[in-house]
């Protein structure tokens, strides 16, 4: 996967470019936003990293023109900015994700995965977590290689919590994602979903976990070696 | 020791007011003593005085004399001090008393002047005699008294009536409007001054710095708020840099953070290199941590702004679950949903942030810490840890203090934080016992209607 990395301090930007290649990543580097311009014209890249602070101008005006030109490459802001008042506004300008220095580049790796799995992202297609893998075309998924006979809403279900792996996933978030307008489930609908489906896991032996965030939702993770 | 300008200017008033007074006893005692023969003209013209107003123009015309009985007591205790006599133009007597302390020829000046003194000596007392002619009805009538010694302290009389006439009557009434008057205008004068101190009493970090209201100022106190009003511009310049400083700090602070962890993030591992990493993590935090603690310091919270108080704690639970899942514990949320207040809500968040962090740092494994948000407005954050003692609660939101000196996970700067928070919400960070064992951390925060 091309990756566009636009840091302007030198050390940072090469010890970045090492991790994020080591992770998988072809790293094209910018140190401005004029270079940044010029590598975006040439060869677009799958996703950008986007430092704010840059010296010939604003990372968030870089940002800002790329949205008007239409392009939707999937931007993670990295920023020293963020405060208190001052939470960037760099997602209503059209940023995907941001994320506060200092950031482990190990981190950096693992948002810009999450943003390549967003449906219609690049790594859309095929969703890892631990030995349970998810294919989004064919629907198929296999714990330890061997196939899962899931019914359609428990893999609705799963297929909603794997694309935001490791985060919480609002009850209402799913609720939307595997219900059409006119079904109206139940109260425990999705309780009975989620524990079926916790059940299944559990039988074929994969070492995932599906964690209940009591009043907010759920959240799936790779189990907790005991 | 402060006093009110309007009581101290009616003290002063009074002051002066009293000295007057005295001036004028001593002027008038001066007067009458430097004079005798005058005072004791004065009592004769005194008599006379009262004696005319006795005089009556009767529906036909006629003039009578009616002197009251207390009039006519003077004469009648002491006939061989006071007498008089009151006689029409013809000579016709309406009223008289004790004539014969003075010879009858004495009392009568026909072709006289119309108003003469006369002293008599009759054997070893002078008597003094005055009289006066005054028009009734277009009449002449002549009212003359005579008097030897003065045993009725009649001169005392005038004296006091002298006293009377110059204090009571011209200076009383004269003090009491000026005091009226001070009174009302100061305080008037002053009113806007309430207003000035009003709005400085709110000027801070916390609600902006905005010059004093100058609007009716009386000019004498105006220069004092000029200068009050640029010495808070100064400090609005100060605060507004030291908010410069904090970002640019911020900036200045964590890239060379991130290259450094960088930098540790490619060594190979080891018990050595994860202990550094662990130094940078904390080092890191407390970074963060200082940057918020000054932000918060100068938080502006516009009391206009209204957030959805259960939405922005059920993200900060959600954010903040993989964590708590990571290290074992479990995060549980319960709100009423659209509970709205008014706050900023990337400051309440933060808040909670520090609260829910806090709060897993103290609970044992497996247990459950709980954000509640009541309709009232409340934000809780419930956890079953070993609680904190009576003695420490007020202590928990200092800076930098911790539980013990081996706790090191924490920056000691989060619930102070929290404080701070609170504080410019107009709210405090309440720390109460848990009811099933544990902490109960909340804010309350001002309901906001629905809009």
């Amino acid at each position: 996967m091309k990756l566009l990395l636009i840091e302007d301090v030198p050390p940072l930007a090469e010890l970045t470019r090492e991790a994020l290649e080591a992770e998988g990543f072809t790293v094209d580097h910018a140190p401005d936003v004029e270079a940044a311009r010029a590598i975006l014209s040439v060869i677009p890249p799958d996703v950008i990293v986007l430092d704010l602070g840059l010296p010939d101008g604003d990372g968030l005006d870089l940002l800002h023109g790329l949205r008007n030109e239409g392009r939707a490459i999937p931007v993670l802001v990295v920023t020293a900015r963020a405060g208190l008042n001052d939470r960037i506004d760099g997602l209503d300008r059209g940023a995907d994700d941001y994320i506060v220095k200092p950031a482990a580049p190990a981190e950096i790796a693992a948002r810009c995965r999450a943003l390549l799995r967003r449906p219609g992202g690049l790594l859309g297609r095929k969703l890892q977590l631990g030995d349970l893998a998810f294919d989004t075309t064919s629907r198929h998924v296999t714990a330890g290689g061997r196939a899962l006979a899931l019914a359609r809403r428990e893999i609705d279900v799963l297929e909603v919590l794997l694309r935001k792996m490791g985060q919480s996933v609002p009850r209402r978030m799913i609720e939307d994602a595997i219900y059409t307008l006119d079904e109206t489930p139940g109260p425990n609908a999705l309780e009975a979903s989620v524990s079926r489906l916790r059940r299944q896991l559990a039988e074929a032996g994969a070492n995932v976990e599906i964690h209940t965030i009591r009043g907010v939702g759920y959240l799936i993770a790779e189990a907790r070696e005991a | 020791m402060s006093r009110s300008l309007v009581t101290a200017l009616i003290r002063r008033l009074l002051l002066v007011g009293g000295l007057l007074t005295l001036i004028n006893i001593a002027f008038v005692t001066a007067y009458y003593s430097a004079d005798p023969e005058g005072l004791r003209r004065e009592k004769v013209t005194h008599q006379i005085d009262r004696l005319a107003e006795a005089l009556k123009v009767g529906p036909d015309g006629k003039i009578t004399f009616a002197p009251s009985e207390r009039l006519m007591r003077t004469f009648s205790d002491y006939p061989e001090a006071y007498a008089f006599r009151v006689q029409d133009g013809t000579g016709r007597i309406l009223g008289e008393a004790n004539t014969a302390l003075v010879p009858a020829d004495r009392w009568n000046v026909p072709d006289g002047p119309d108003a003469w003194w006369s002293e008599v000596r009759s054997g070893e007392r002078s008597v003094l005699v005055g009289s006066r002619r005054i028009l009734m009805a277009g009449e002449p009538v002549s009212v003359a008294f005579a008097a030897a010694g003065d045993p009725s302290n009649l001169l005392l009389f005038v004296y006091f009536d002298e006293l009377f006439v110059h204090i009571v009557v011209a200076l009383l009434p004269f003090a009491i409007c000026l005091m009226i008057v001070n009174a009302v205008t100061v305080r008037q004068s002053l009113r806007s001054l309430v207003h000035a101190a009003e709005a400085a009493r709110k000027a801070g970090p916390s609600h902006g710095i905005a010059p004093l209201p100058t609007a009716g100022l009386p000019t004498e106190v105006l220069t004092l708020v000029d200068a009050i009003n640029d010495a808070l511009l100064r400090l609005g310049d100060a605060l507004e840099a030291e908010r410069a400083f904090t970002a640019e700090a911020a900036h200045a602070l964590r890239t060379p953070l991130a290259v450094l962890s960088a930098r540790i993030e490619k060594l190979p591992g080891g018990r050595e290199i994860e202990a550094v990493r662990a130094d940078i993590a904390a080092l890191r935090r407390l970074v963060n941590q200082l940057l918020s603690a000054a932000q918060a310091d100068t938080l502006v919270v516009d009391a206009a702004r209204r957030c959805d108080l259960s939405a922005v704690a059920e993200g900060v639970v959600g954010a903040l679950a993989p964590l708590a899942i990571r290290e074992g514990r479990r995060l549980a949320f319960e709100a009423q949903p659209g509970t709205m207040v008014r706050g900023d809500a990337d400051a309440i968040a933060h808040a909670l942030r520090n609260l829910v962090e806090n709060a897993l740092r103290f609970s044992p494994p497996g247990e459950e810490v709980l954000v509640r948000v009541s309709r009232t407005g409340r934000l809780e954050v419930l956890d079953r840890g070993p609680g904190i003692p009576d003695e420490q609660k007020p202590l928990v939101t200092k800076r930098f203090w911790r539980a013990s000196a081996s706790d090191l996970g924490g920056t000691g700067l989060g619930l102070s934080i929290v404080q701070r928070i609170a504080e410019a919400h107009g709210s405090t960070l309440d720390i109460e016992d848990h009811d099933k064992g544990g902490t109960a951390l909340s804010i309350r925060f001002p309901a906001a209607s629905p809009a």
